[in-house]
């Protein structure tokens, strides 16, 4: 038989466990607030607590080096034969680009600001995914920032705190982003699905996609910038469409995490919640010294 | 009157379950090198929680199932007071029952471990297909339930361990 004082103890651990649940509903700023306050505080015992997993990875991958090195070499001079005709073409378009913005008169449309912060927690359960970084407002992070990681977009940042920020990575459940098929100027949402391969939203069934078609940020929405690497189309079922990101989302070291602002964005909505909330830029994250790495 | 040394080792011992639970939480949560890792710690703080109560409840109040699971939902980024609530079920559960279950063999603990387990994944599962009004697919759960169940005699015997190792000291 358990005693009157227990069962008084779990009414009121109940009762305040409930109130939580519906202050996440009516004051999600505040569990917000609270969350990252939290996640500030424990995030020096993360930062130590990741040190033996990353020792770990540096060894496997110190010998997978090892392994492969001849492999590689090969594979990177290959590479490097083909980057370097995509870089004489690519210098060849700057320049032209530049020529004609010239006679046009164009006004570039964006501003780019980034710094690169370590991932200290992957915090996904089993539809919710995450990572926390080890930068915060103290260094320019502001929510809603691009998180890039190596060969794509991975996310964006959802709540900063002074220390740490919390990245919602795409294949989150609440995470919907405008993208485009490259090449067929089709356009459409996607949409995480948890443990699984994300999902584009509204393909036309009748419209011909062919699965590896490159898909890219297309800018809507003004919170991305336009062609920003995001995935492969994967597979295609009648109306469902599936993409294979580029990002490897469950093996994330390092993340970029990218300001985009439209210059003199003031007409964005969006853009004008983000300054709000942005505290004054270090230095460092002015224009004309844009990088800026976090350890 | 007990001296310094004895009083340390006493809030040592007092200490020992709740900062095993808060260890299995940040191991949950670190980057490992495999996905899999994630997959096999992520109910670690669950099997911990149950493995105290049943054990050591005067070390591990209530109050504590309900910190850890709101620390577990602060870092998860989960809705706040989920896995407190489902935490605080369970703690409320097994301690009601705890006499019975001493009794009772390993096998026995294990099985009711596997309700809990079950219980609380359900839960999970319930919660996230309310916050996207849609039923999401539940593979993952019941893997993750099926690895969290499977590993539960590792993490008591090491738990079993430590709780020897610790407490019979006097």
């Amino acid at each position: 038989m358990r005693p009157f004082g227990q069962h008084i103890h779990a009414l009121i651990l109940i009762t305040l466990a409930v109130l939580l649940i519906v202050l996440n509903i009516f004051m999600p700023s505040l569990v917000s607030k609270v969350r990252i306050t939290f996640t500030d505080m424990f995030a020096p015992f993360m930062h130590a607590a990741a040190k033996p997993g990353e020792a770990i990875q540096g060894i496997s991958t110190a010998l997978q080096d090892v392994a492969g090195v001849r492999e590689e070499n090969k594979k990177l001079q290959q590479e490097v034969n083909e980057l370097r005709a995509w870089r004489d073409l690519a210098q060849q378009q700057a320049d032209e680009n530049k020529t004609l913005r010239g006679l046009m008169k164009y006004k570039d449309e964006s501003v780019i600001n980034f710094l690169t912060a370590r991932v200290i927690a992957e915090v996904g359960g089993n539809f919710n995914n995450s990572v926390i970084v080890t930068a915060g407002s103290r260094d320019g992070v502001v929510k809603n920032m691009i998180a890039m990681g190596e060969d794509g977009v991975v996310g964006r940042v959802i709540e900063t705190g002074e220390w740490s920020s919390r990245v919602l990575l795409f294949n989150d459940l609440n995470f919907r982003l405008p993208v485009m098929l490259e090449g067929t100027q089709l356009r459409a949402i996607l949409s995480g699905e948890g443990a699984g391969l994300p999902k584009l939203l509204f393909i036309p069934s009748e419209v011909d996609v062919k699965p590896g078609t490159r898909v890219v940020t297309s800018g809507h929405g003004g919170l991305f910038p336009p062609n920003l690497p995001v995935g492969i189309l994967q597979e295609r079922k009648g109306g469902d469409a599936w993409l294979n990101p580029y990002a490897k989302l469950d093996r994330l070291q390092v993340v970029r995490l990218v300001q985009y602002s439209l210059a003199g964005g003031d007409k964005n909505p969006m853009n004008q919640e983000l300054k709000q909330g942005a505290p004054e830029a270090p230095p460092s994250l002015l224009p004309g010294n844009p990088n800026k790495a976090h350890p | 009157m007990s001296n310094p040394l004895h009083r340390f080792e006493e809030f040592g011992k007092a200490c020992l379950p709740v900062l095993s639970c808060v260890l299995f939480l940040l191991l949950m949560i670190v980057p490992w090198p495999t996905p899999t890792a994630k997959a096999i710690l992520s109910a670690f703080p669950l099997m911990a929680l149950c493995y105290w109560v049943v054990n050591r409840p005067e070390h591990f109040s209530m109050a504590w199932s309900f910190i850890i699971g709101f620390i577990q939902d602060v870092l998860l980024g989960q809705p706040l007071g989920v896995t407190a609530l489902t935490y605080l079920a369970a703690d409320f559960f097994l301690r009601g029952q705890r006499q019975f279950f001493l009794q009772q063999s390993f096998q026995h603990l294990w099985m009711v471990f596997g309700i809990v387990m079950i219980g609380v994944s359900a839960a999970q599962w319930l919660v996230a297909s309310l916050v996207i009004r849609a039923w999401v697919d539940v593979t993952p759960v019941v893997l993750r339930a099926v690895i969290g169940i499977l590993f539960f005699p590792l993490v008591t015997l090491v738990l079993h361990y430590l709780q020897r190792s610790v407490f019979s000291r006097s």
